[in-house]
């Protein structure tokens, strides 16, 4: 099952949602424009894999601003686009071939802390309120369930191996995301939330494992720092506790 | 000099004559229009003319103006305890007095207006001016005053009354105990009782129940000895003293006591079996000497025996039994005793409904109102009988005494068929004399149907002759005299003596196929029951056909319900007095009455607001949002439509037609809606338990900065629950047509309040697709739990 097919699915499933459901919303209001945050302790962090001692509790954030549509009582979907900037965790390998002595001397060696991760994650969700508490959605306690595409690039941001901020590699990793979380709605307008995610990251080289051509033999510096950047993601989608604010547009 | 029509003497004469015409002419108007005086066609007492002004006045700032009263010398719990009182007592009363019973400027509150200025002639005290006295529609025999000075003098009461001075002893008893203060001294002392404080404090706790009545008890005697005192300086009768304890004593049974006339019921072709009547009705054995010590009032023997040396002194000469108008009295008592037919009609008291307006019967013979009444309680019985659910509607004729139990024990003989041919006959010659009558009219067509329906759907099983003269020792009751027609005895006998007597009932049962001897002669009757019986045919074919689709299109509504809910389609509802109860367990006065009275008023305003952005015109039928114009109008739609509702949830599953139907479908006209909707809130504070307050603690200790995430919001949070509930009926059909709860773990807040009302409201006002069912079919949508928690509320 490729991304497309994935997509296709999902895009059925809440055009099927559309067709039959009374639309309600708070008080007439169905479109909810939101930002939000998403906080995660990081513990692979950059500091961490470096042995550098630091009092400091390493935060994964990512920012989002989205928007909601409540196309049932009891259901919603939405569309979200944000960013995420944060370093590697992991070492990279690098080879450092002298030619000085007529033959080529590869020296291996590890570079930590150089590489930025720069990620734009896009996605839609769908969510609906809890059965039990019967809610009318947009308000109260809801649950997500979000797809979000995500196109990185990793950056040499210390110039480590060439020019600075230099791109080293790129990617897209596709993630789920499931959420439960709580809207509180004040003056009629104003939307308030918080709540939390649980992630996990499918992953990046879609093409490369689903044809097999992907293993040890084929790894390349480029494919490792793409597996570093998944991991890493997957670091920062696993657990998070989310806050945000919005309008009710419509 | 010639006589001259326009000389100066004779024009003043002719002016005087004119003169006196005109004031006799508007006299004998305002009184023909203070009369509701046609019992023929009687209307139900109803309020009129300008609210009194404490009428509109909001509870808490009566609260707040009360507080005055308050004794700032007494002891801080005492001083606490009357506060609590004042609270409290507010905003009761102000409850009862917007609930549409009690009622202003209608003429019985005004003629006891007239018997009170009567009785406050000769007092001079300045509290006479703070009695407001009103008359309370309940057919409850009782009388009470509150700490505002309200008197309230219940329909019930009145109806049971033999002549004015027996009001004036109720009224002068009354008096005092708004004079001595009674209720809020009770309500201080009770307190000081349970909590033992000073001489209590040497009573065991299990006596402090029996102090707290003995306190009343005094007070009570206290009434009744200052009351004499007042009645005393009147010009009324002292017998009226020991009449007014035997109304008391007997006030369980009707207002009048008439031997039951047994061709009362049916007509001369039906002949009931003979133990279908009773040989005699039981005695009337009521005790006055009854142990009262966990009574609030004491016995009747002890009140007469305080009274009596005084009433035995008091010098009767020159006094009568009437100071206003007897003709007056006559006409409110009987006024009173048509409510109370109503009333028991209102409340399931069929038998009681039958035998007053038997009783009245006999005054006012052709009074539609009366036959109307008769109808409907048998219309009631047979609907009931026709349920398998009679017992719920009669009273065990074994434990009634006097001359009801003779109606009460015939009709509880009687089979479903046979109540149900019992009643249309009745309700088919009610509809032949008064063929303009809607209710008759629409009561006679569904005991047709449903006698059709359930019982005999063929005419040619009723006989068109009579049946043959009976010679000697006639097997029936009818034309034999009661006292010499041959009636079994009770007699406990075996099983087997059981099931032959159940055979034999059953055969008996052949009398009632007499019953239409004459209407068979009646063309419209035999064309109605052909018609009826072809309809059950067609409907029965329609039946097998729909019996494959049935189960489809539950499954259908269900799925519809689930994803739309309801589609009312409606443009105008009444919204029947929207409450707010705020409940905090946490406090000592558990309930908040003065934030839930606040959130109640924005409750109005908020479902006015959204109702309009809707587009759905929603009109508040309320106490609390009157104007001076139409608040009399107002508050009686209140009654009616609140005492329709409560009629329809007794009924339950069994479908009735309302007693009040033909004003209600005047109701809806006027306010050109079908639809009524029951809205109200409940917020819950819960105590914490204590359990798991102290483990959250613990953990907060034991597990610092891991356990504070959860354990802090915990503690930090109300534990608050908030329940909505929306019900809509339909006026047209009576049928519930929409049932609506919500329940959630949350505050009351602005949002959530918005949110569901926006979506009770929508689902009203829709007219996609949804859902649109009767009675019966929510509740097989809707889980049955759901319709008794919304019932309960």
């Amino acid at each position: 099952m490729n991304t497309r097919t994935c997509l296709l699915l999902f895009v059925l499933l809440v055009a099927g949602t559309f067709a039959n459901a009374q639309n309600v919303g708070y008080m007439g209001k169905k479109l909810n424009v939101f930002a939000e945050g998403f906080f995660s302790p990081a513990f692979d962090n950059p500091s961490r894999a470096q042995n550098i001692p630091s009092d400091r509790i390493g935060v994964n954030s990512r920012f989002q601003v989205g928007a909601e549509w409540v196309i049932s009582r009891q259901r919603f979907v939405g569309v979200q686009a944000g960013m995420m900037l944060t370093g590697l965790a992991g070492s990279i390998q690098v080879n450092d071939t002298d030619y000085s002595s007529g033959f080529p001397i590869i020296t291996q060696y590890y570079v930590t802390g150089s590489a930025r991760l720069n990620a734009f994650p896009i996605g839609i969700s769908t969510g609906h309120s809890r059965r039990n508490n019967d809610y009318i959605m947009p308000l109260g306690h809801y649950r997500t369930h979000t797809i979000l595409f995500i196109p990185y690039v990793v950056t040499d941001s210390k110039g480590v191996f060439g020019r600075k901020d230099q791109k080293m590699a790129s990617g897209l990793a596709v993630a789920y995301l499931f959420g439960l979380g709580k809207q509180m709605i004040f003056f009629d307008n104003m939307t308030f939330r918080y709540g939390m995610q649980f992630g996990l990251v499918l992953t990046g080289d879609w093409d490369d494992k689903l044809a097999g051509t992907r293993n040890t033999f084929t790894s390349t510096a480029e494919s490792d720092i793409r597996e570093m950047a998944n991991d890493r993601l997957q670091g920062a989608m696993k657990f998070n506790v989310n806050i945000g604010v919005g309008y009710l547009l419509k | 000099m010639p006589y001259s029509l326009f000389s100066r003497a004779n024009f003043s004469v002719f002016y005087m004559r004119i003169l006196c015409f005109l004031v006799l002419s508007l006299c004998t108007g305002l009184y023909s229009l203070a009369q509701p005086g046609d019992f023929n066609n009687y209307q139900l007492l109803k309020s009129e003319g300008k609210i009194p002004p404490d009428f509109l006045q909001s509870s808490r700032i009566k609260f707040e103006q009360s507080r005055e009263q308050i004794d700032a010398r007494a002891r801080k719990r005492d001083r606490r305890a009357q506060e609590d009182f004042l609270l409290t007592s507010a905003f009761a009363v102000d409850q009862l007095l917007l609930s549409g019973k009690i009622l202003f400027n209608d003429p019985v509150t005004v003629y006891l207006n007239k018997v009170m200025d009567e009785i406050m002639k000769t007092e001079d005290a300045v509290y006479k001016d703070d009695i407001k006295l009103h008359v309370l529609k309940s057919p409850i025999v009782n009388a009470f005053s509150t700490n505002q000075g309200y008197l309230f003098i219940t329909t019930g009461l009145i109806a049971q009354l033999s002549t004015e001075s027996e009001l004036a002893f109720v009224l002068c008893h009354e008096v005092i105990h708004f004079r001595n203060k009674h209720a809020i001294n009770s309500y201080v002392e009770q307190q000081r009782i349970i909590r033992g404080e000073g001489s209590y404090g040497m009573t065991a706790p299990e006596d402090r129940y029996l102090t707290r009545a003995n306190y009343n008890k005094d007070q009570e005697l206290e009434a009744d000895l200052q009351g004499f005192e007042l009645f005393k300086k009147t010009k009324y009768n002292k017998d009226a003293i020991n009449n007014v304890f035997d109304v008391l004593l007997y006030s369980s049974l009707p207002f009048e006591e008439i031997p039951f006339d047994s061709t009362f019921v049916g007509n001369p072709h039906i002949r009931f079996p003979k133990e279908y009547w009773l040989e005699e009705v039981a005695s009337i054995e009521v005790k006055d000497n009854y142990d009262d010590s966990k009574h609030s009032h004491p016995n009747i023997a002890k009140r007469r025996d305080a009274l009596a040396p005084l009433v035995n002194s008091m010098n009767n000469t020159g006094r009568a039994d009437y100071a206003v108008s007897q003709a007056e009295f006559e006409l409110m008592r009987n006024i009173c005793r048509f409510e109370d037919c109503h009333m028991a009609l209102l409340n399931q008291d069929y038998i009681k409904a039958y035998y007053e307006a038997y009783c009245l019967l006999k005054e006012y013979p052709n009074s539609l109102y009366l036959k109307k009444i008769v109808l409907k309680s048998m219309y009631g019985m047979s609907m009931y009988a026709n349920k398998r659910k009679l017992k719920k509607a009669l009273p065990r004729w074994e434990k009634m005494q006097g001359e009801m139990q003779q109606p009460a024990h015939l009709f509880a003989s009687m089979e479903a068929p046979e109540l149900n041919v019992i009643a249309l006959e009745y309700a088919w010659k009610l509809k032949t004399a008064y063929p303009d009558d809607m209710e008759t009219a629409e009561i006679t067509n569904h005991l047709f149907r449903q006698l059709v329906r359930y019982h005999y759907d063929d005419r040619t099983i009723f006989h068109t002759t009579p049946p043959p003269p009976v010679a000697v020792a006639t097997d029936t009751a009818t034309p034999v005299p009661a006292d010499t027609a041959e009636v079994t005895k009770p007699v406990k006998k075996g099983k087997y003596a059981t099931i032959k007597k159940k055979i034999k009932k059953s055969q008996d049962n052949s009398y009632i196929l007499y019953a239409f001897v004459d209407l068979l002669k009646d063309t419209a009757f035999v064309n109605t029951y052909d018609a009826l019986t072809k309809e059950k045919m067609e409907e029965q074919k329609i039946a097998k056909r729909d019996a494959l689709t049935s189960d489809a299109t539950k499954r259908n509504a269900a799925r519809l319900y689930s994803k739309h809910g309801f589609a009312l389609g409606a443009d105008k509802v009444l919204f029947l007095a929207p409450s707010y109860l705020k409940i905090d367990e946490r406090k000592r006065n558990a309930v908040r009455l003065i934030s839930g009275e606040k959130a109640e008023e924005e409750l109005r305003r908020r479902v006015e607001s959204i109702a309009a952005k809707i587009g759905l015109e929603a009109i508040m039928i309320d106490g609390r949002s009157l104007s001076e114009d139409d608040a009399a109008e107002k508050m009686n739609d209140l009654l009616l439509l609140k005492s329709w509702i409560e009629e329809g949830m007794d009924h339950e599953k069994t479908r009735i037609l309302a007693t009040d139907r033909e004003a209600i479908m005047k109701l809806s006209e006027k306010y050109q809606t079908q639809m009524v909707c029951l809205f109200g809130i409940y917020n819950i504070t819960e105590q914490k338990r204590p359990e798991y307050v102290i483990l959250a603690t613990t953990a907060a200790i034991v597990a610092p900065f891991y356990s504070w995430p959860f354990v802090i919001p915990y503690l930090a949070n109300r534990e608050e629950v908030t329940v909505f509930y929306a019900l809509v009926f339909n006026m047209e059909t009576g049928d519930k047509e929409m049932v609506k709860y919500y329940d959630y773990e949350n505050h009351d807040r602005t949002a959530l309040i918005n949110s569901v009302i926006y979506d009770v409201l929508y689902q009203i006002h829709s007219k996609g697709k949804g859902v649109h069912l009767k009675n019966e079919d929510i509740n097989t949508l809707i889980n049955e739990n759901t319709i008794s928690q919304v019932n309960e509320y």
